[in-house]
């Protein structure tokens, strides 16, 4: 051994005491923050560290966390905190806290320089451009959403016409009512004209007969010189068969009569079913001036639901992250990892009933958020083994506004089993939804509506278990007002005026969502006061602006419903005239064929009469002369007779 | 700085008589557990110790620490292979693993970390035959080539340089 060894080992003792004394500080600050950073994937910033090695205690006077996704920002900021640690766990590499107190803390404050850290390259496979679970959630979410979102008109006005064109919905819906009048008048046409078929025929049959008397008239006549009786009687025969000519056609003309007289009298009905087929035109056109079937859509869910998806992603995220720092699984064996270079792996060797290797005890909050509310709470038992601790992680945080908004976050992270479960509640109450400008904040996605004022109450629920977790979301804002952007998403003027009437008369808003992921099946459900109000106004809306397009129609349905109707009775008239007509012509022609035939009649039969009575005169003088004749004859033979026999005796 | 060059300067000469081929293995081996351990585990600790207390030489010590710095960078899966096995893999060994970690300031080593566990392994194993070695080469290097090196052009410029004077005049490795 050398002595000049002992006496170099007590200077660098001293020295080492010196730096340690002057310089702790700083090395522990140092270390902090390289674990901090190292934990948090940005730059973890320290300032004012102080170690009171005999009070065992550290205190600093600033910490700056940078928001590892904006480098220009820090995720939360505290003032003065301070830690007491005990000491006997620290020769085992046990860093246990008894207390812990945070003050002044504050959440997304800017930054001046960028607090990004840039990474060396980790032998471990990238993780770029996958996303994880919650990445990949609300990527689904969003796009099934936006197919969704393509055919409400509320998301895209422009493509639905909320003012008709008249003309183009009565061209495209072309009334049936014309179509049924010309099949009817073509349907008529045909019984007209078998009507006047028939009508023909009978014109022939009577020229027929008029031809036919005209003929026995001149026989008739020329047989009025001969006093023929045979001649006479066959004339009157002729007079009777032509007599019973004129009785058939009679009797068919006046079937013909009675069938036309139905006949029109039906086609006069079809006067009523045109009202009908109008009244059909009518409401097949109205129907089609109605909106599009909205009763399965949730306009909420395309207002608010980006938004909160965006919450339960940055909550999942959040989780995750807290998750893999504080959950150690129980497995047999630690997998085997690749670390970095001369890093190594540390295999962790838990002894039951130790302590942990890192326990925070309890830690108590002070803050204020960007909305000026005061926080306080605690958080006890964070720990990096919470089954040595036997307590789940319980987080409790209160805040009160100076306009009375109030706030309560709680939270329980139990690590205790096999699967991990995380429950979070959070409600805030009061909280003012606008500030009177259109905020980020304030948006809804790609939506162009903002809410520029109002109250708000929210109550949001997560529930975790292993990967699945259950939430449920609970909004209501009083006195809101809504905005809408004229500029976004290319909407027109037309389109933003119509937003904007839809959505001034709405000043409550009640949200409820439940977003849940169950063994990799997502669902979203949400519903809304804002939903029913929706389609009314739309429906009004809808209504109002078409009024004159209503008025509109019912006037071309009035005139055009005038116009079949003058055409189809103008049809019958003119068509009843004519077979009316004819028919009393025929009717008249065999009249007079009738009477002239009963006055040929008369006058044979009175010629017949006439011949007959004479000829029977002359009969009956032959008759008596051969009478007397034969009288006179016999008388003779008689007395010949009586003579003979007289003669003979 | 300059505080720190005469510091360095009075070590040196304090150190430079220990020039015995066991020393140089000595300090050689010692080196070795350095630069497979690092500076940051608590086995640094005592290791220092031998070294600043005992008669071992300085230069050797830098020269076979760095080396063996080089050495386990490039050997750093064996060596975390190694680790992990004996750590994870000897089920046997699990228990004592879990008793020796509750020890106080056993956590400070960092055992439980491969690359340490598996360059203590390591080193622990080669620390014996490299010993041997070392002063076997020693010892041969100074009888049979010491005098034919120092004739060498390469070696007369290096001598020259300040920095090799400098670095000589920490232990004298030979030359």
């Amino acid at each position: 051994m050398r002595k000049s060894g002992l006496i170099l080992l007590a200077v660098l003792a001293l020295i080492f005491v010196a730096i340690i004394w002057a310089f702790s500080d700083k090395i522990v600050e140092r270390n902090l923050e390289k674990i901090g950073t190292k934990i948090v994937g940005a730059k973890v910033e320290l300032a004012g560290v102080r170690i009171y090695p005999f009070k065992l205690k550290i205190r600093w006077r600033s910490l700056k966390v940078t928001n590892p996704e904006d480098p220009f920002e820090n995720i939360i900021e505290t003032g003065t905190s301070v830690f007491e640690f005990s000491p006997r766990p620290l020769i085992k590499r046990k860093f246990i806290v008894n207390r812990f107190e945070i003050s002044g803390l504050k959440f997304h404050t800017p930054r001046k320089t960028s607090g990004k850290i840039i990474k060396t390259k980790s032998r471990r496979k990238s993780n770029k451009g996958k996303k994880g679970l919650a990445g990949k959630t609300k990527d689904k979410f969003i796009s099934r959403i936006n197919d969704e979102k393509k055919s409400i008109p509320l998301f895209n006005p422009e493509r639905y016409s909320f003012v008709v064109n008249t003309d183009e919905l009565i061209r495209k819906f072309k009334p049936q009512t014309g179509e049924y009048v010309k099949d009817a008048i073509d349907n008529y046409t045909s019984t007209f004209n078998n009507y006047s078929n028939n009508l023909d025929e009978v014109g022939n049959d009577i020229n027929g007969l008029i031809k036919k008397v005209k003929d026995l008239e001149r026989r008739v006549e020329n047989t009025s010189k001969a006093s023929d009786l045979q001649t006479i009687k066959k004339d009157i025969n002729d007079i009777q068969m032509l007599i019973k000519d004129v009785d058939e056609l009679e009797t068919k003309i006046k079937a013909l009569n009675n069938n036309f007289d139905k006949d029109y009298s039906g086609m006069q009905n079809q006067l009523s079913e045109i009202d009908l087929w109008m009244k059909e035109d009518y409401q097949r056109i109205m129907d089609n001036l109605k909106l599009p079937e909205l009763s399965g859509y949730a306009v909420s869910k395309f207002i608010f639901g980006e938004k909160i998806l965006d919450s339960i992603q940055k909550t999942v995220v959040t989780v995750k992250k807290i998750r893999s720092i504080f959950f150690k699984v129980k497995k047999a064996a630690p997998v085997k990892k690749l670390p970095k270079r001369m890093k190594g792996q540390d295999i962790i060797f838990i002894k039951e009933k130790e302590l942990p290797g890192f326990w925070i005890k309890d830690l108590s909050i002070g803050g204020e958020t960007n909305r000026g509310i005061k926080l306080s709470g605690s958080i006890e038992n964070i720990t990096s083994q919470q089954r040595l601790v036997g307590q789940p992680t319980i987080v409790e945080v209160n805040g009160e506004g100076q306009s009375e908004e109030a706030l309560n976050f709680s939270a329980a992270f139990n690590y205790l089993k096999e699967t991990p479960e995380e429950d979070l509640n959070f409600v805030f109450d009061n909280f003012a939804i606008g500030s009177g400008k259109r905020e980020s904040s304030n948006d809804f996605g790609a939506t162009p509506i903002s809410i520029s004022e109002g109250r708000g109450y929210l109550n949001a629920k997560v529930a975790f278990s292993g990967d699945n977790f259950e939430s449920s979301i609970f909004l209501r804002g009083k006195g809101v007002i809504f905005e809408i952007a004229s500029d976004k998403r290319g909407l027109n003027k037309a389109a933003s005026n119509l937003l904007k009437e839809m959505f001034s008369d709405i000043n409550l808003v009640e949200v409820s969502a439940k977003i849940n992921y169950i063994d990799e099946n997502i669902s979203l459900t949400m519903n809304s006061n804002i939903d029913d109000i929706f389609k009314k106004k739309l429906k009004e809306i809808f209504l109002k602006k078409n009024q004159d397009a209503v008025n509109d129609i019912k006037r071309y349905i009035s005139a055009r419903k005038a116009e079949y109707k003058n055409e189809y009775e103008s049809f019958l008239q003119v068509n009843k005239s004519e077979i009316k007509n004819r028919i009393d012509k025929d009717r008249s022609k065999l009249d007079d064929l009738k009477r002239r035939l009963i006055a040929e009649k008369d006058a044979a039969n009175k010629k017949y009469r006439s011949i007959r009575k004479e000829l029977e005169k002359k009969a009956s003088k032959e008759y008596e002369k051969k009478k007397s004749e034969v009288e006179k004859q016999m008388k003779k033979e008689k007395e010949k007779i009586k003579s003979s026999i007289k003669s003979l005796f | 700085m300059v505080v720190l060059t005469i510091l360095i300067k009075h070590l040196v000469k304090l150190l430079k008589s220990e020039s015995s081929p066991a020393q140089i293995a000595a300090g050689f081996i010692l080196g070795m557990f350095l630069g497979f351990l690092s500076l940051k585990t608590l086995f640094a600790f005592p290791i220092l110790l031998v070294i600043i207390l005992f008669k071992v030489n300085l230069a050797s010590v830098l020269f076979s620490a760095l080396l063996f710095r080089l050495i386990a960078y490039l050997l750093d899966p064996i060596l975390n292979a190694v680790g992990y096995y004996l750590l994870v893999n000897t089920g046997g060994l699990h228990r004592f693993w879990v008793n020796l970690y509750s020890i106080p300031l056993m956590p400070y080593t960092r055992f439980n970390n491969t690359i340490v566990m598996g360059g203590l392994v390591i080193s622990l194993i080669l620390s014996i035959p490299l010993y041997i070695a070392v002063k076997v080469l020693v010892r041969n290097y100074r009888i049979k080539y010491e005098d034919k090196i120092k004739k060498w052009k390469i070696i007369k410029i290096l001598s020259a340089s300040r920095v090799v004077r400098w670095i000589s005049g920490l232990g004298k490795i030979g030359v």
